[in-house]
């Protein structure tokens, strides 16, 4: 493990060279077992070290980074002359330490890195998919835990635990498939209710039918919500795509740009996000933010390169893309509120998971995507599955109407989201 | 809806649809839909569907992961199914190729991979497909798609397209995507063109990526499922 007096070394060396320097170093464990049929075909145990380097000079801002924080000084070298090649911007400079970073840690010390843990969580999603007539095609579980150093020239000091849990099960009965996964940063999912989870949808889906094309109410899950979401309406949020002419939501501050019902809010405190956290990947403190209120655009979300360069504040949503990542703009846990209700209690086409979200138009919003574990619900109850239909339609206008949100909700990736009752949606059939 | 697809699009189709299919630890698991089919007709008498690590494409590697042998393996000729893609843990297991097909990113373990994956030509040109499709869409370019090898269903976007009315190209489309059964996609293979292009990718599986290639020729497909938002 890399010392703190390192840290102190980077940054001495780091500030001869440059106007300021700041040091991300992610130091983890984790063990992780892969199954294949019911036989666990991979297991690995790591130990992981990244180091992360950020230099400003001039206005001129290099980045490198290294999976061997020993060698931080050819490390601190390639970032220098990264900044070098680098276009001036406006700067004004990292942030120093605050009075408040609010007490909220997304850390279990029930997580410990275990291969007995894990091989428990393996046969606990195994013994759950029993419960229904499939085979198991694939698995995986894993348990790390990681420190968190950030630290910088302007004297801000740093350090975080954080731990995460997740496991996912695919199986299949014929030619029906089902995948369920759970994430979370405490030991609280149940293993045996992923499997049967990821057992019931393949089981269920089996033998369905084709419906006619035509106009439908759509109920997505959290899984299918979130990840049309991702490809175009929270990359819309992000200041950067705004001030680059690739957001659709751009000047629309203080406009209706959703349903009145739904508010979208990127919430760092919520106790079952995975990347809640005080601070963002840059050191700044998170807080709250309501970036669509009752269907009104309120504001976007920056980070420091961003909003010095466009004469913006930061909101605290800089995000580093995994250990030794980058920063970007992100969010820490995006969260969705609105009325909930008994969304499938009126007729309704449900969709477990979408196929090629991520073929999404990020600029206008337009999809077309396959339906997969897709149920016709007539009077509050499932009819019959829906063999194979397309969901096409635009993510922008879709949330113009919506009918309600559910109660449960879900923990997809940096989102926790409910599933989403959607109204008039075209489905193409088969 | 007829469709003809451009060499970008109809070899992510050979990558996506069929080549993940194909590879063997897929099979193995019991998530691919060719389990079991060798020598079965697949698709279409026009389809032959090719990996070669030997090409020099974006794909290309000299030996493959575990020190294998690397060399040509025919997925499918003439619509029949003739071989899956296979390590030196997936053939004893599943049989029915050879090695040569394992790869990894550094400090990885190997899987089973494609390289330079793709539809071979056919002999007819460009213009003909476009005026035997008669009635339908020509989708050009590609903004990638997923496959669910399992349930043998796919999903690509194209960049744009056009319709084709009365065996001639027309106005233009955006954000078209084609979703399909992949067998029932091979078997509407009607017609290939003669001249094949490879474009270069990167293909994620496993949490583990890697260069390759993909390619076909111009291909003429009956009665395909497309979607769009149909905003004008």
């Amino acid at each position: 493990m890399v010392a703190v007096d390192t840290i102190e070394k980077i940054l001495t060396a780091g500030e001869r060279q440059a106007d300021e320097v700041e040091v991300y170093l992610a130091t983890g464990t984790s063990v992780t077992a892969r199954l294949r049929k019911r036989e666990i075909s991979y297991a690995l145990g790591s130990e992981h070290q990244a180091l992360s380097l950020r230099v400003i000079r001039g206005g001129r801002i290099g980045v490198s980074s290294t999976g061997n924080p020993q060698a931080w000084e050819a490390c601190l070298d390639a970032a220098l002359r990264s900044a070098a090649l680098a276009a001036p911007q406006e700067w004004d400079g990292l942030p120093g330490p605050a009075e408040n970073y609010g007490d909220f840690v997304n850390f279990d010390e029930n997580v410990v890195p275990d291969p007995d843990r894990v091989r428990e969580m393996v046969r606990g999603m195994e013994e759950g998919a029993c419960r229904y007539p499939v085979e198991i095609v694939s698995g995986s579980a894993e348990i790390s835990q990681y420190r968190i150093v950030l630290a910088n020239s302007r004297g801000l000091y740093r350090e975080d635990r954080e731990s995460l849990v997740s496991m996912g099960l695919e199986t299949i009965r014929e030619q029906s498939t089902g995948y369920e996964y759970g994430t979370s940063w405490k030991m609280d999912i149940d293993p045996g209710s992923v499997g049967e989870k990821a057992a019931f949808l393949a089981a269920t889906s089996h033998g369905g039918k084709d419906i006619p094309t035509g106009t439908y109410d759509v109920v997505l899950s959290p899984d299918a919500f979130g990840q049309l979401m991702a490809g175009s309406f929270l990359p819309a949020l992000s200041g950067r795509n705004v001030h680059t002419g690739r957001s659709r939501l751009a000047h629309l501050i203080g406009q209706e740009v959703c349903d009145p019902a739904l508010s979208f809010i990127d919430d760092p405190s919520n106790t079952r996000g995975i990347g809640s956290c005080r601070w963002d990947g840059e050191g700044t403190p998170t807080r709250t933010l309501h970036l669509v209120e009752k269907g009104v655009l309120r504001c976007f979300a920056y980070d420091l390169k961003t909003a010095y360069q466009y004469g913006c504040m930061t909101t605290g949503n800089a995000v580093r893309s995994g250990m030794g990542g980058g920063i970007a703009i992100g969010f820490h846990c995006m969260t969705l509120d609105g009325p909930r209700d008994e969304i499938l209690e009126k007729d309704a086409i449900f969709v477990h998971d979408v196929v090629g979200a991520h073929t999404t138009n990020p600029l206008t919003g337009d999809f077309s995507v396959e339906l997969a574990n897709a149920y016709l619900y007539r009077g509050g109850n499932p009819e019959y599955p829906v063999r194979k239909a397309m969901l096409a339609g635009n993510v922008f206008e879709m949330l113009g109407e919506t009918g309600g949100l559910s109660g449960e909700e879900k923990v997809v990736g940096c989102c926790v989201l409910p599933s989403i009752r959607l109204k008039n949606q075209k489905i193409i059939g088969n | 809806m007829n469709v003809v697809l451009d060499p970008e699009l109809a070899g992510v189709f050979a990558h996506e649809a069929v080549g993940h299919a194909s590879e063997a630890d897929l099979v193995h698991e019991g998530s691919s839909v060719l389990r079991g089919k060798i020598g079965e007709q697949i698709g279409s008498g026009i389809v032959t569907i090719v990996d070669d690590p030997t090409l020099p494409e974006f794909g290309f590697e000299p030996v493959d992961a575990e020190g294998s042998r690397v060399e040509r393996t025919i997925i499918v000729e003439k619509g029949v199914l003739t071989s899956y893609l296979h390590s030196r843990e997936t053939l004893p297991a599943v049989g029915f190729g050879h090695t040569g097909n394992a790869r990894a990113m550094p400090g990885e373990p190997p899987q089973v991979r494609m390289s330079n994956t793709y539809i071979a030509e056919g002999d007819s040109t460009t213009e003909e497909l476009i005026g035997e499709c008669r009635e339908g869409i020509l989708l050009c370019g590609s903004r990638g798609g997923q496959v669910d090898p399992g349930r043998g269903v796919f999903q690509f976007n194209a960049e744009y397209g056009y319709l084709i009315e009365h065996g001639e190209c027309r106005g233009m489309v955006r954000d078209v995507s084609l979703s399909g059964e992949i067998l029932a996609t091979l078997h509407g293979i009607e017609l290939c063109a003669k001249k094949r292009k490879m474009h270069a990718g990167y293909c994620g599986k496993g949490g583990q990526t890697v260069p390759v290639s993909d390619g076909a020729p111009h291909v003429l497909v009956r009665d395909a499922v497309v979607g769009g938002s149909g905003h004008d």
